[in-house]
């Protein structure tokens, strides 16, 4: 295939796919097209691996029927959130972009050139600076990665709390009920209940 | 007539607030007992005819934002505007449905309908709201970067409060007005009449005449005229003025309040210095080198052009091109640095055959080979490409710049990725050949497509198998609950699902959302900065290239 076709080709494929992420690293395959599958026509399911430490999250590139369909369930997830295999985090979806398919083909048939700098080169300094940053903003990414699972495990903690507390409120209500300690109570108190 | 009289006329005091009215305009067609003015000053803040304002309640969180298109009292005495809204994204939420919006930007309301436009008291007011029109449609004159940045809100867009849908079109007549009354106002001619005036000569095209921008010496009731005229000036201060010989004179009348005000507005301080004389205003350049400096940093229209000092105008002439030069060379595009990087060093890459003998054998999968690399320590990290690349791009540029055949692959981008850095993960024959690499990376500079310097490192992985599994929060599960109803539970974990809104679960997604969207504001902040960071130190690398050019 000529390069400029196969790259359209391509890219018609990535108008086509939705980037899920905030995925559990629980859910498969088959259960991520099932889910999608609510929604419109799922072609393919691809997974994009994380080789990091620091990257939480897991991700996946799945591939719909027509880029409208893409468009119309991406809209959809912003509306309302969609919760795969367990409750209550919501997953992410965005359009796919190029950069995130693992096998593209070669946008322009252009040369790359790369050249060594020498160390007496007069603009050793600045390269040397710049590669000082590429590794600042590396650290800093990783921080901000960092304090964002700190906050995500505070808040899974919080509502972890919220929601015993709340399921205890209720076990004891449904006991009192359960035993008859209300319909007792009741009795000895005159007042009458609704019950529903 | 006087303007003692008038004032003692007009000036209402209810409680601690003054009110005035300003230039009467017209009676009302069905009721002649309606009089509707063109401006008037409320607390201390002048407004006027096609003001965008802010309206309060006292009941609302936030003030709503509009345009006030009539002004008028009603017989018995009552203030009212006619205001044409603009809606927050936040407002219109539903119908937006994930289009994206800028922080500051509105949308103007349009159609006909519930929503497009209200008689409110005039009292409602509580402040002016700069916003601009960025539309690029041809009846809307094009606002400056300056006022741009200084503007509360954007707007170019239009919401149809009827079919409920956005558009970048803007419609003939929005509630019985011309549109244009709309868009940002027009720059004022030198006829010293106010915005209903139909013949603004527009400053830029102006070339052969001079621009006096006289006020009357007339004490009509022009006050609110003559504010508006220097706010307009405050716009076309930016414009690109090609005044050659002429010069810029601005004349005021010996009128001490009205001079600070001058002053105020016409933002002094930025690049111009106002010697207000008995008679006249005149702008003219800082004799020093530092307002040069600041005057090409902040006339943001033309950087090319340079600011001459004249004991009487102000001359802009093109500067010779070496500033234009350098941002040819920041731009730079892979291709582009054949003709400019036509040194020695520069090594290209050309397409090789296909005889790879790596290729011939099975190959594991990925993740294995690079754990196994990793173990062996032949696993590097590229960071600083270009994202656009693939990775036997990379593989090839391994090749040229060491004569080491290798593997690579590029690290697929995700939502948490800089959009300044590409990375790719390199498997390397041997262990000496990585730690080779790594330190050629480190002592000299690999630079890519003439300003991408590449930096190597080993890279931290996750540990590898699946007995380690990353942590993932927020899925809660009460084994309490699923005692109860097994099978329910079953299918609902198994399944996805949204959730309605009443549930307990629903407010925690929403919790869940507001994080997630905080976070997003945040990685975009960062990277922006970043990117900023990077641009500053590719300007100065650029700027000493050329320098070492000449």
């Amino acid at each position: 295939m000529e390069p400029s076709t196969e790259y359209a080709a391509f890219e018609e494929k990535v108008k086509k796919t939705i980037y899920i992420d905030n995925l559990s690293p629980q859910v498969t395959k088959a259960v991520l097209e099932n889910a999608i599958n609510q929604f419109g026509n799922v072609k393919d399911v691809q997974f994009i691996p994380t080789y990091f430490a620091s990257r939480g999250v897991c991700a996946a590139l799945v591939e719909m029927e027509s880029a409208k369909q893409a468009e119309e369930i991406i809209c959809e997830m912003i509306d309302s959130p969609l919760m795969i295999s367990g409750m209550p985090r919501p997953v992410r979806a965005q359009k796919a972009q190029v950069e995130m398919f693992e096998d593209r083909p070669k946008k322009h048939q252009r040369t790359i050139v790369c050249r060594w700098m020498d160390p007496s080169h007069q603009n050793f300094e600045m390269a040397r600076k710049i590669k000082d940053l590429t590794k600042k903003h590396a650290a800093e990414a990783q921080y901000i990665m960092e304090l964002q699972h700190e906050e995500e495990e505070k808040l899974h903690k919080q509502q972890s709390e919220t929601l015993k507390t709340n399921y205890k409120k209720y076990e004891l209500i449904d006991g009192a009920q359960a035993d008859g300690n209300v319909n007792r109570l009741k009795a000895e108190y005159g007042i009458t209940l609704n019950d529903h | 007539m006087s303007t003692l009289e008038e004032e003692e006329e007009n000036t209402t005091v209810s409680g601690d607030i003054v009110f005035r009215w300003g230039h009467k305009s017209r009676v009302g067609k069905k009721n002649p007992k309606i009089q509707y003015y063109e401006s008037f000053t409320y607390d201390g803040v002048d407004y006027s005819l096609y003001d965008s304002v802010y309206l309060w309640s006292g009941d609302q969180l936030l003030p709503d934002i509009a345009k006030i298109i009539d002004i008028y009292e009603t017989p018995r005495l009552k203030k009212m505007v006619k205001v044409v809204w603009y809606f927050r994204p936040t407002e219109v939420q539903k119908w937006l449905r994930g289009v994206r919006h800028l922080n500051n930007e509105l949308f103007l309301a349009s159609g006909e309908g519930n929503g497009l436009f209200n008689f409110n008291h005039l009292e409602t007011i509580c402040g002016k709201c700069n916003v601009v029109c960025k539309s690029k449609d041809e009846r809307n004159p094009k606002a400056s970067k300056e006022e741009l940045k200084m503007s509360d809100y954007v707007f170019y867009r239009t919401f149809d409060v009827e079919k409920c849908i956005l558009s970048d079109k803007f419609p003939d007549k929005i509630a019985g007005l011309d549109v244009e009354h709309f868009f940002n106002r027009k720059p004022k001619g030198n006829d010293g009449v106010t915005s209903k005036s139909k013949s603004p000569s527009k400053c830029e095209t102006d070339n052969t005449s001079t621009i006096v921008l006289g006020v009357p010496t007339s004490s009509s009731d022009n006050n609110h005229s003559k504010k508006r005229k220097l706010q307009e000036l405050d716009v076309d201060r930016t414009k690109s003025i090609e005044a050659d010989s002429q010069s810029i004179m601005l004349k005021k009348r010996p009128n001490d309040r009205s001079t600070k005000r001058t002053l105020l507005e016409l933002d002094v301080d930025r690049t111009k210095s106002v010697e207000a004389d008995s008679q006249s205003i005149i702008l003219k350049k800082r004799p020093n080198n530092y307002s040069t400096k600041r005057t090409l940093q902040e006339l943001d229209v033309d950087r090319t052009k340079s600011v001459e000092a004249d004991s009487q105008s102000i001359m802009l002439k093109k500067r010779p091109n070496d500033h234009s030069k350098k941002r040819t060379l920041q731009e730079l595009d892979v291709d582009r640095t054949k003709s400019v990087e036509a040194d020695g060093q520069s090594i290209t890459l050309k397409k090789r055959p296909k005889l790879d003998t790596s290729e011939w054998f099975k190959k594991l999968p990925w993740e294995d080979r690079i754990h196994r690399a990793r173990q062996a320590g032949c696993l590097v990290l590229l960071e600083n490409l270009y994202h656009s690349f693939t990775s036997s791009q990379v593989e090839e540029i391994v090749l040229d710049a060491f004569n080491i055949k290798v593997n690579a692959k590029m690290i697929q981008w995700s939502a948490y990725s800089s959009p300044h850095n590409g990375q790719a993960l390199v498997i390397f024959n041997s262990k000496d050949e990585a730690d080779y690499a790594i330190s050629e990376l480190k002592t000299r500079c690999l630079i890519i497509g003439g300003s991408r310097v590449v930096v190597g490192s080993r890279p931290s992985l996750k540990e590898p198998g699946n007995h380690y599994p990353s942590k993932y929060f927020g899925h809660i599960a009460i084994d309490a609950m699923k005692r109860k109803h097994t099978m329910d539970m079953k299918n609902a974990v198994s399944t996805s699902h949204h959730s309605q809104p009443n549930t307990i679960a629903f407010e925690m997604a929403m919790e869940w959302w507001t994080h997630q969207k905080k976070w997003e504001l945040c990685w975009e902040a960062m990277y922006k900065k970043h990117g900023e960071d990077i641009a500053k130190l590719k300007a100065r690398l650029m700027g000493f290239k050329k320098k070492s050019r000449c």
